[in-house]
């Protein structure tokens, strides 16, 4: 199939199932000059327009960028299982029948799509379809394909909106696409990053070349506190200052036996650190290894042990005299043997006392018997008059020895409390006397021979840490201040030959800090040198030679605008040129204005003028919905139908007379007329009036196709006229 | 005249030699070959990535500048 063929007329058209179009399928020969289907609204001539459309392009209409409104189509008439569209386009070189279909499987929708081509093959690729119409699916929405959404673009206020349709119609969207493409990147925006990149470094070569010139001048300030002259800070003097250091730590590491040191002097500044590390690490062994430390260290322990043994001996003296002195208070009344006679003695008379109360007692009961009888002979005898004693038969007066009685009987109460005054006396000397006697026991027999181990326990503690036996005659105290003293004088000596030998480690130590501070000083200088000459560098040239890469993209970019933007005006110039006669003459067949007598498509910004000589003036702020219709038909027409016409021969109007009067409809099917001698001609109309004028204006008018009614389940009952 | 082939003649006008011109006839190769897959983002989207690729050069050897100072 060739790749474009503009001679690519309809030839003919069966569809089913598709939108309006129900169970039935309808045909239609549409291979006339211009073929009309007329009917009302909702009758199927819009869904038989569409058919042809779908046929060719599916879906692929249905975008934000082409016609919006196509998007969410339901493509698919509800009542059938599956919509098929049969399309045959005649060519100069043959029939080309496209076929598409679209059914449900398994739930999931299936479309297929294939043509056979003028040499009865089959090809399952829509482009080569389209690439023989000469359109892709956005350009025949606008340009082969006039319905309301077309007139609407063409005359929008939005001027995007308007070139893309203006482009379409004229041919150059692609274009237009390519120079928007460029136009959307923002050069500036890329030098922007760039410079800011240039920046950075800018700044950065001037904060470090600032931070190494303080460092050196730390290291020299540092320096001259170490003594460090100018002369100081060189190569030379770092290596000899290595090998002293080296040298001095030598020395230690024989005096504190723990061998040689393996540390070699460095090479250069990048090796110090290490060297540094190296040093140090053995300064903490030469330290911690060195025997007279070790000797301290065992010395300090032996000390702080024979302290801490003093210190627990003392406290079981302490406890010894504390368990005396309790004992001597507790003998202030006597010593054991003592207590124990009294407490004897005591019990002794508690006994006697206890015998006496008890004859008391006997003798108070006898007198009270002997007074409650003499009491109860008062009512028959006279107590004056002497009677015989009952017991001892003497004569006796009873209230004589009544009187007697109860003297007797209050002497022998008030002996027998003296006696119970004496036994609680007794009693309470008693208690106290024992509880002295239960500690002093307790002190003899326990505490105090307990506190007596623990101190010689401690003594024997203390001989051993002194390594010998303490006889009874010594003194621990004395063996053990004499003991410490003999351990100061030995720390003291060590502490004397340490102070030496720290020194030496100080001085290594500070031997290395004025190693480092040469360092610090040297690499810092080093490291400015290298910013210094960092735009020399093979990085910074490489960084230069990118960026003018770069550069030279984005000049590339400019000019390949330039040359797209220049090519889009020019194309769109030529081809509006072309198409200005075209225009003016169809405006001026549909509509006969007096004021403006022409219109005008401004190519900068495709906004539509009318036009009366010099003057113009905007076409949407002027013209009403009618002749605004008018003069998009005129453009349509013009653009899509006349000598810059691009794409296929045919024209597919649908319902165009939408705000025309009846004059303006007859002058349109005139220039229809005009219009079918070059381009095949469909259009669909519910208008009788703008039939009949096509039918008068039109000699070549072979078919009608009238939509008579229509069915949900069946779709539309199509006659021919 | 195709209109590709009207840009190239221009192109070759702006271009100060025969480098130049391949130079840009390469990017608007991109651009079309952009433009196949879409509309102006499409193309909008190659060139972009070709200058970031370029702008990620320049990125680089910058990186490599303050690598060296360090």
């Amino acid at each position: 199939m060739e790749a474009f063929d503009g001679s690519l007329k309809l030839k003919e058209i069966t569809i089913k199932g598709f939108r309006g179009y129900g169970r039935k399928e309808v045909a239609f020969d549409l291979s006339s000059p211009v073929t009309l289907l007329v009917g009302n609204n909702r009758s199927g001539k819009s869904s038989t327009l569409n058919a042809i459309e779908w046929a060719i392009y599916g879906n692929k209409i249905a975008k934000k960028e082409y016609i919006e409104e196509r998007n969410r189509w339901l493509i698919r008439n509800r009542n059938c299982d599956s919509c098929q569209v049969e399309l045959a386009l005649q060519s100069e070189s043959g029939k080309i029948t496209v076929f598409r279909e679209l059914g449900t499987e398994r739930k999931r929708r299936t479309e297929n799509f294939y043509l056979v081509n003028q040499e009865g093959k089959r090809v399952d690729q829509e482009e080569t379809l389209w690439s023989a119409l000469g359109m892709e699916p956005k350009d025949f929405a606008s340009s082969a394909y006039l319905h309301q959404e077309v007139i609407r673009d063409i005359l929008t206020v939005d001027p995007r909106i308007r070139k893309s349709a203006l482009d379409r119609l004229l041919g150059v969207s692609e274009l237009r696409n390519l120079h928007e493409a460029f136009d959307k990147i923002k050069a500036k925006d890329f030098e922007k990053r760039v410079d800011k990149i240039y920046q950075e470094l800018e700044e950065r070569i001037a904060l470090r070349a600032e931070r190494y010139r303080e460092e050196m001048e730390e290291a020299i300030s540092e320096g001259k506190n170490l003594g460090l002259t100018k002369d100081d800070y060189s190569e030379s003097v770092f290596k000899d200052r290595c090998a002293s250091t080296l040298e001095r730590l030598g020395s230690l590491a024989q005096r504190s036996r723990i061998g040689e040191i393996n540390i070699s002097s460095p090479r250069d500044l990048s090796g110090f650190q290490d060297f540094s590390d190296q040093v140090k690490k053995a300064l903490v062994k030469v330290r911690s290894e060195n025997p007279q430390i070790k000797s301290q260290k065992h010395l300090i322990e032996r000390k702080t042990e024979l302290d801490a043994a003093l210190g627990e001996y003392f406290s079981a003296l302490k406890e010894i005299d504390k368990l005396r002195k309790s004992r001597e208070e507790l003998e202030k009344r006597g010593n054991l043997e003592k207590l124990r006679s009294r407490h004897q003695e005591l019990s002794r008379r508690e006994a006697e006392l206890k015998k006496e109360m008890e004859m008391k007692n006997s003798r108070i009961n006898v007198i009270n018997e002997t007074i409650a009888y003499l009491e109860r002979l008062k009512g028959d005898e006279n107590l004056q008059e002497k009677m015989a004693c009952p017991s001892c038969e003497q004569d006796i007066v009873p209230a004589q020895i009544l009187q007697l009685l109860y003297r007797r009987k209050e002497e022998t109460r008030e002996a027998l409390g003296n006696l119970d005054d004496e036994r609680a006396e007794v009693e309470a000397e008693k208690r106290e006397l024992q509880k002295i006697m239960a500690k002093l026991e307790k002190l003899e027999s326990n505490l105090l021979p307990q506190a007596e181990e623990n101190r010689d326990e401690r003594v024997r503690e203390i001989g051993q840490l002194l390594g010998r036996e303490i006889k009874k005659d010594e003194d621990p105290e004395k063996l053990v201040r004499d003991h410490v003293e003999e351990i100061d004088r030995k720390l003291e000596r060590i502490k004397n030959t340490l102070e030496r030998y720290n020194r030496d480690i100080y001085e290594v130590e500070e031997s290395l800090k004025y190693v480092h501070i040469i360092v610090r000083y040297l690499t810092a200088k080093k490291k400015s040198k290298k910013v210094e000459g960092i735009k020399k560098s093979q990085e910074w040239n490489e960084t230069n030679r990118h960026r003018d890469l770069l550069y030279a993209e984005l000049d590339h970019l400019d000019k390949v605008m330039e040359a797209v933007g220049e090519a889009l005006r020019e194309i769109s110039e030529e081809r509006l040129s072309q198409a200005r006669e075209g225009i003016i003459e169809i405006y001026r067949d549909l509509l006969e204005r007096p004021d403006f007598d022409a219109i005008e498509i401004d190519p900068r910004d495709y906004d539509v003028y009318a036009v009366k000589g010099s003057e113009r003036e905007r076409l949407i702020s002027l013209f009403n919905q009618g002749d605004m219709n008018c003069a998009a038909l005129a453009i349509f027409l013009a653009l899509a139908g006349g000598k810059t016409k691009r794409g296929p021969s045919f024209l597919i109007l649908d319902d165009p007379t939408q705000s025309l009067d009846a004059t303006q409809k007859t002058r349109l099917a005139r220039v229809l007329g005009k219009a079918a001698e070059s381009s095949q001609i469909l259009l669909a109309t519910m208008d009788e009036e703008f039939v009949e004028a096509l039918k008068r204006e039109i000699p070549k008018i072979k078919k009608v196709y009238r939509f008579v009614d229509w069915d949900p389940q069946e779709g539309p009952n199509v006659t021919q006229e | 005249m195709e209109d590709r082939d009207r840009i190239l003649e221009k192109l070759k006008d702006k271009a100060s030699g025969e480098e130049e011109s391949k130079k840009m006839e390469a990017l608007l190769q991109i651009a079309y070959e952009g433009l196949e897959r879409g509309l102006s983002q499409g193309a909008e989207k190659r060139i972009r990535e070709r200058l970031e690729s370029l702008m990620r050069e320049v990125e680089k050897a910058a990186q490599a500048v303050k690598e060296r100072m360090e």
